[in-house]
């Protein structure tokens, strides 16, 4: 990185530190800091809300995943307006109405203790765990790819998270989130507009969407029915609407920005708001990804993204081996780039049968880069057994580095570390509310004044921060960063989520049969993961499905027991 | 045990500042949903 670099990196990143430590640092009272007065705006909502939701991890891992895999991972996010929708009609009100603080206060409102303790101690456990892998995926990409001392990088990232966030609670978070936001979009849209310059020069947008197209990269729906299918149209809007019920509804990381509204109607905007634009946004960021594929395919790519690995293989003895099949993954490279503009002058001159025969030559010629890709991994791992070899986190900022213009690269890190912070903000915040509210304050010290609460809360933020950064230290690789997150989530969403709708809906239901049938479906949850193939978007169904259904069941069980006795 | 289905009942009680009714603002979101799944598809088709 150029000086340049450092100086808008450091510049950005700083002045959203000193202005979020600065603008709330009066934060006088427990209510400002766990829910900001309730004052914020509906867009002040929606942005925390999206900043809160868009990790480093989306912005580093998914252009890499549309890489690999092309745009059907936007489908993960068809159920998340739905979720936003069942969301303003159901929670908002409920939550609004009763003066929560924290999702899980309403469980005990609604059951009894015990299922206020087990929805936060499934989010505490969660959530934790998450937070440290906010800082962990980025701190170990930025190491890999510009040399920076990852424990180091892990360390700064928090510690300037837990400074403002201790500092202003909420109200921090909301203002960061404002300033966040808006660096990631410029990040996001500055790196797109340099990639499309950077293409050859008789390769126009259109051209590159054909390119893209024509290599299946573009495969953003599918609507095929097929379970062990990751992402399609169905496993989106089904099991992805229950993911993001679950998420949204019941895990306190967001629920505490829309508590943060001023009214309900401010928070449902806020809902809503994202509800239109998290989808398109994901669109272009997998978009950005598919265009950073065609970007490859007229500049050979790294046979593998990921240089620490690369130089490991190189300098051990399977170095001659690797190098061979380097030199035909190069060679298979040229000769399709020549196709490649025998394609698009196809296209131009709208000569069909050339499209054809050009397009089934180059698809021929990235299987078989494909299957030396895959000989090469093969080589790494043989070279050492504990190597990572999915490189599909290194590939965008692989790109960032190595093509973008001085200034941009400081300002797509910049991007990077405040989609970072920004999630690890709310984590944080949200986790120190819920270890005050529903535990501190609940069965520990009931009756003490405001201020006491307050000194908590700041001490549980800095407590939490600590956590999630030795977590980052010693968490392990854990194959695509992204999926691991989710997956980590969706074991635990599916049973907060049915606890949460069984409130909601079945009113007749009480306490003990919810909790029974919660831990029943966490240990069914539990079993699917460990010993089943099935899909991790469907564990948020089936977890939800058998604590309502059980619940139910239970519940009428009970009370003809009752009635027989 | 707190009283949800009167809050529910209630959920309309301030209207949004556009559409009229908040059903309309909901219609308009899965609508939203409905095109750009509509445009993602299609987008895909064309370039295929």
């Amino acid at each position: 990185m150029t000086t340049l670099d450092w100086v808008v990196l450091c510049g950005f990143i700083g002045f959203v530190v000193f202005y979020g430590t600065w603008k709330s640092r009066n934060t006088g009272d427990v209510d400002t800091y766990i829910r900001a007065g309730k004052t914020s705006q509906w867009w002040l909502v929606a942005l925390s809300i999206m900043a809160t939701q868009a990790s480093a991890i989306t912005f580093l891992s998914t252009p890499g995943q549309a890489y690999v895999d092309g745009m059907r991972f936007v489908q993960f996010y068809l159920g998340l307006p739905i979720a936003m929708i069942i969301l303003c009609v159901t929670a908002i009100p409920i939550y609004n109405k009763l003066n929560v603080y924290t999702a899980y206060e309403y469980l005990e409102k609604r059951f009894d203790l015990k299922n206020r303790i087990l929805g936060s101690t499934l989010f505490l456990t969660q959530r934790g765990l998450a937070a440290g892998f906010t800082i962990y995926a980025p701190a170990l990409i930025l190491s890999v790819i510009l040399g920076w001392e990852m424990n180091i990088t892990i360390i700064i990232m928090g510690a300037m998270v837990i400074l403002y966030t201790t500092v202003g609670g909420t109200v921090a978070v909301n203002k960061t989130h404002f300033l966040q936001i808006i660096i990631i979009t410029v990040g996001m849209f500055s790196a797109f507009f340099v990639l499309m310059t950077l293409m050859p020069k008789d390769v126009t947008f259109i051209d590159a969407a054909y390119v893209a197209g024509k290599m299946g990269k573009l495969n953003a729906i599918d609507f095929t029915f097929d379970l062990s299918n990751r992402y399609t149209f169905w496993s989106g809007i089904i099991g992805g609407t229950f993911l993001m019920l679950s998420y949204f509804g019941t895990d306190q990381s967001q629920v505490q920005r829309y508590l943060a509204g001023s009214s309900v109607t401010q928070s449902r905007l806020g809902l809503l708001t994202n509800g239109i634009v998290k989808v398109p946004m994901q669109f272009i960021i997998l978009f950005i990804g598919a265009m950073v594929f065609v970007f490859y395919q007229f500049v050979t790519p790294p046979l593998f993204f990921n240089p620490v690995e690369e130089a490991k293989v190189k300098s051990g003895s399977y170095k001659t081996e690797y190098e061979m099949i380097e030199k035909n993954y190069k060679t298979i490279h040229s000769n399709k780039q020549l196709e490649l503009k025998k394609l698009i002058s196809s296209i131009d001159r709208g000569d069909e049968y050339q499209i054809n025969k050009q397009t089934n030559k180059i698809v021929e010629s990235q299987k078989e880069a494909d299957k030396l890709k895959l000989k090469a991994t093969e080589v790494i791992k043989k070279s050492d057994p504990s190597a990572d070899t999915n490189d599909t986190n290194y590939i965008f900022l692989s790109f960032i580095i190595n093509f973008l213009p001085v200034g941009f690269v400081g300002l797509l890190i910049a991007a990077i570390l405040s989609a970072s912070m920004s999630s690890t903000s709310a984590e944080l915040n949200a986790l120190a509310s819920t270890t005050v509210i529903d535990f501190y304050k609940r069965l520990y010290k009931k009756n003490a004044d405001d201020n006491h609460y307050l000194k908590i809360s700041k001490l549980a933020t800095i407590f939490w921060g600590a956590y999630a950064i030795l977590f980052a230290i010693l968490a392990k690789e854990l194959g695509s960063l992204v999926e691991a997150v989710n997956i980590l989530g969706s074991l635990v969403y599916g049973t907060i989520l049915g606890i949460f709708l069984t409130a909601f809906y079945l009113k007749k239901v009480t306490g003990t049969p919810t909790f029974v049938s919660a831990i029943i479906a966490e240990v069914l949850v539990l079993y699917c993961y460990f010993f089943t193939k099935i899909p991790f978007l469907w564990y948020n169904l089936i977890g939800c499905l058998v604590v309502v259904i059980g619940a139910f069941l239970i519940n009428k069980m009970m009370m003809i027991y009752a009635k027989v006795k | 045990m707190n009283n949800e289905s009167d809050v529910i009942k209630h959920k309309e009680e301030s209207p949004p500042p556009f559409l009229g009714t908040w059903k309309n603002v909901y219609s308009l979101v899965l609508i939203n949903l409905a095109v750009l799944v509509l445009l993602f598809y299609l987008f895909a088709k064309v370039f295929e």
